[in-house]
């Protein structure tokens, strides 16, 4: 019965599903930087156009992939207006009280409103395309170079792969634990925030204590085994960047040098 | 009648690539003081009817009535149930949260309305009927006892309610045999005094010795239901389903085979002993000695 | 405590950062209320101490948009300074704080790592969704306000979860007492 929640992944075998997940980390770092780095009107229509690519190249329906925008509109509006409504400017359209219309302010939330979302966009096109999993596989492999600079990044890899281990475990024993606490008379689904936050202890203690013996178990047998927890390399298996995943990373950094340079 | 299940199903995770209905269209009553015992294969929905029951989990279809009312009505209540129903679960000693097993005890009864003397009686009471004396165990921390007395102090909590109902998911696993025995005279002592008990428990000897009626649930669906004799007299249909039986059980089989003429509605010891006495008194262990090897020679 | 059991310990809290949330969605207005992310995060600085409350507070809410989409992409960023300065600063307080009151240390230590955790973030949305310079005093209110009840409720919950893995046993105490020889009775009511 242990499951592991499976995100926003959408299995699928399309270009974008098959490029290596460090490339399309990498990638989306690039694009990242690419982003920030827009400021033309030109700028950002070349973003747009790549995204459409990407989300061609992905093979999800277009509704799906702006899902996240959708859901998140009221935010955006909100960014939206601290800028154009905050801005303090010289020659201000309109102001009332605190509040200041400028063109620079307009300006200046259009431009982070269309940052956010391209961002938001490129991002969920990535964990749409790739299992947390691999995701997590893919940062390990990124942030390997770190342990240059006595970053331990083994133990970090440990700490994240026994915790993925742990999400369907703790997430069952959570669900009992709040059952037997309603048995025994807590009210989490109260309307008053008085109950919901009385019964809170109940719930979270028991699921702290059985968590942390689980983590004392592990540690146990851990060092029962010799392990010390210092010294260890990452390991794991080498998957080697084929031919269209450097092609894919090219492509980006071709972008966003389009961007940075010409733009 | 007190509980009654009407074409109750449940389905987790509907509308999902997960979906298992795990209840299909139970049909159940169950009569004020009976001690059941529900017997079944991992996954075939043991947990779920008991959660259904204690009101935890919402039937997706048809309907759960204690006491006459749909417990899952709009206008129902739900305080009147868990004043009358308490639940032990798999390792309830996971759900001890407070700084004292007084308190902890005195969280079941906090929407009770019991006035503060009668809280602290009920405590020692519920203290008592696990075995331990509560002048000592009071003031302890719950969370510092050993893993045995951590049990001890969960099960009176689900008892100091002095619930009408008592469901008990497998409650005996892990515990030694005589913490197991200890567990079970508690728990029949209770059924004594008027409780009803629906215990789910993996082992067969447990169930056949201490329930009166046995369910028998089989990928979602009630296979058998009846007395616990009954449901053992069928043994080819449990064994063809791979669920175990009770070693009387099996024990009155041998010796059937031997060519004793010995009755087969038994499931628990006593029930055993009283039929080798009845057999004996009219002599029929003492007729072909000689085939009493193949008793021990399976 | 060992390297090995504190990065045990923090496995399990950065998994209760994906878990807990999941257990507090069905409850409307939780997540902003109860802030149950913020739980595991400064326990494991607490306890673990700042390096490993920092991974815990940068771990954890990436895995768990991973895991589960919450927090969205848009409220990531942000979540993760706050976090990570909450691990952090819970560690580095409670290392330097040390007034043989553990109830002293803990709330001292919590009610600071939570403030910095707020600046700080509020901070670095100010510079990250408004490089202009609208007021910030505006933005900052609004970020205290909301979350008061929360404050409230974690000054409460944190240091009972603390004194409960103590009592079971789960983490050395801060200040051990001296240790008292009684042969104590049987617990039984059975003489
Ligand atoms: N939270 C859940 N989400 C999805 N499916 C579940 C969940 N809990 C149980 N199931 C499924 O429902 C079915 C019945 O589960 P249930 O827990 O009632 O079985 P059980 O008879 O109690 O088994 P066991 O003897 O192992 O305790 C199983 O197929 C199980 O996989
Ligand atoms: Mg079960």
């Amino acid at each position: 019965m242990s499951r592991i929640p499976a995100g926003m992944y959408i299995p699928g075998k399309s270009f974008l599903h098959r490029l290596d997940p460090l490339a399309k980390l990498i990638g989306l770092i690039i694009l990242l930087a690419a982003v920030i780095a827009a400021s033309s009107p030109g700028g950002y229509l070349l973003l747009i156009l790549f995204i459409g690519v990407l989300l061609a190249l992905s093979g999800l329906p277009f509704k799906l992939a702006i899902a996240p925008l959708r859901r998140t509109y009221l935010f955006f509006a909100v960014i939206f207006l601290m800028n154009a409504l905050f801005f303090a400017d010289v020659d201000p359209l309109w102001t009332w009280w605190i509040f200041s219309l400028s063109r620079t302010g307009l300006i200046q939330g259009a431009n982070v409103v269309l940052r956010l979302a391209i961002i938001i966009v490129a991002g969920h096109i990535l964990i749409s395309t790739t299992s947390p999993m691999e995701i997590t596989a893919a940062f390990r492999r990124l942030l390997k170079p770190l342990q240059y600079i006595n970053i331990p990044v083994d133990i970090v890899a440990l700490i994240v792969s026994v915790a993925i281990h742990f999400i369907p475990v703790l997430a069952e024993e959570v669900e009992m634990i709040r059952k037997a606490q309603t048995v025994r008379g807590a009210r989490f689904d109260s309307t008053r925030l008085r109950d919901r936050a009385a019964s809170l202890l109940p719930l979270v203690i028991p699921v702290f204590v059985n968590a942390f013996k689980r983590a004392d178990e592990l540690a146990l047998a851990m060092e029962a085994r010799g392990y010390r927890g210092e010294g260890r390399r990452v390991s794991g298996p080498e998957i080697a960047f084929q031919a269209r995943d450097f092609g894919a990373v090219l492509i980006m950094a071709a972008i966003c040098a389009v961007q940075i340079l010409v733009l | 009648m007190p509980i009654v299940l009407e074409k109750a199903s449940y389905t987790y995770a509907p509308g999902t690539p997960y979906e298992a209905a795990a209840l299909c269209d139970i049909d159940l009553q169950i009569a004020d003081g009976e001690f059941i015992g529900i017997m079944g294969h991992t996954g075939s929905g043991k947990s779920t009817l008991l959660q259904l029951i204690a009101g935890l989990i919402t039937p997706s279809r048809g309907k759960v009535m204690i006491d006459g009312c749909d417990i899952n009505a709009r206008n129902y209540n739900r305080d009147v149930l868990r004043k009358k129903l308490s639940m032990i679960f798999q390792y309830p000693e996971y759900q001890l949260f407070e700084t004292t097993v007084e308190k902890e005890l005195a969280f079941s009864l906090k929407h009770s309305g019991l006035p503060g003397k009668e809280v602290k009686e009920r405590v020692r009471r519920a203290l008592e009927a696990v075995g331990f004396s509560y002048t000592r165990v009071r003031s302890l921390s719950p969370l510092g006892l050993s893993g045995g007395e951590k049990r001890k102090v969960a099960i009176a909590c689900a008892l100091v309610t002095e619930p009408k109902i008592l469901l008990l998911d497998e409650p005996v696993a892990g515990l030694d045999p005589r913490g197991r025995k200890e567990f079970l005279e508690i728990i029949t002592r209770r059924n004594k005094a008027g409780t009803t008990i629906i215990m789910v428990s993996h082992d067969a000897d447990v169930l056949g010795n201490y329930a009166q009626r046995i369910l028998v649930l089989n990928q979602g669906k009630l296979l058998l239901d009846g007395p616990a004799k009954r449901v053992f007299t069928d043994i080819e249909k449990l064994e063809a389903l791979k669920l175990g039986v009770c070693r009387p059980r099996k024990l009155a089989r041998r010796l059937k085979e031997c060519g004793i003429p010995f009755p087969q509605d038994i499931a628990g010891y006593d029930e055993f002993i009283a039929a080798v006495v009845e057999v004996s008194k009219k002599g029929g262990m003492s007729h072909e000695p000689d085939t009493g090897r193949h008793v021990y020679s399976r | 405590m060992t390297i090995v059991k504190r990065s045990m310990i923090t496995a399990v809290c950065v998994a209760l950062t994906v878990v807990l949330p999941m257990a507090f969605h069905a409850v409307p207005n939780a997540g902003s209320v109860i802030l149950p992310m913020h739980i595991p995060v400064l326990l494991c600085g607490l306890i673990c101490g700042w390096p490993f409350g920092l991974a815990c507070g940068l771990i954890g809410p990436l895995l768990s948009n991973l895991f589960t989409g919450m927090p969205p992409m848009a409220a990531l960023p942000a979540m993760l300074v706050e976090l990570a300065v909450y691990g952090l600063m819970a560690g580095l307080l409670m290392s330097c704080v040390r007034t043989r009151k553990v109830y002293a240390d803990l709330y001292f230590s919590l009610l600071v790592a939570m403030l910095a955790g707020r600046i700080v973030a509020g901070m670095a949305r100010a510079l990250i969704f408004a490089a202009g310079s609208y007021s910030m005093a505006a933005w900052t209110t609004s970020y205290f306000v909301t979350s008061l009840p929360g404050i409230a409720i974690q000054i409460v919950l944190l240091p009972s979860i603390v004194f409960a893995l103590e009592r079971a046993r789960l983490i050395p105490a801060r200040y051990p007492k001296e240790i008292v020889l009684d042969g104590s009775p049987g617990l039984d009511s059975s003489e």
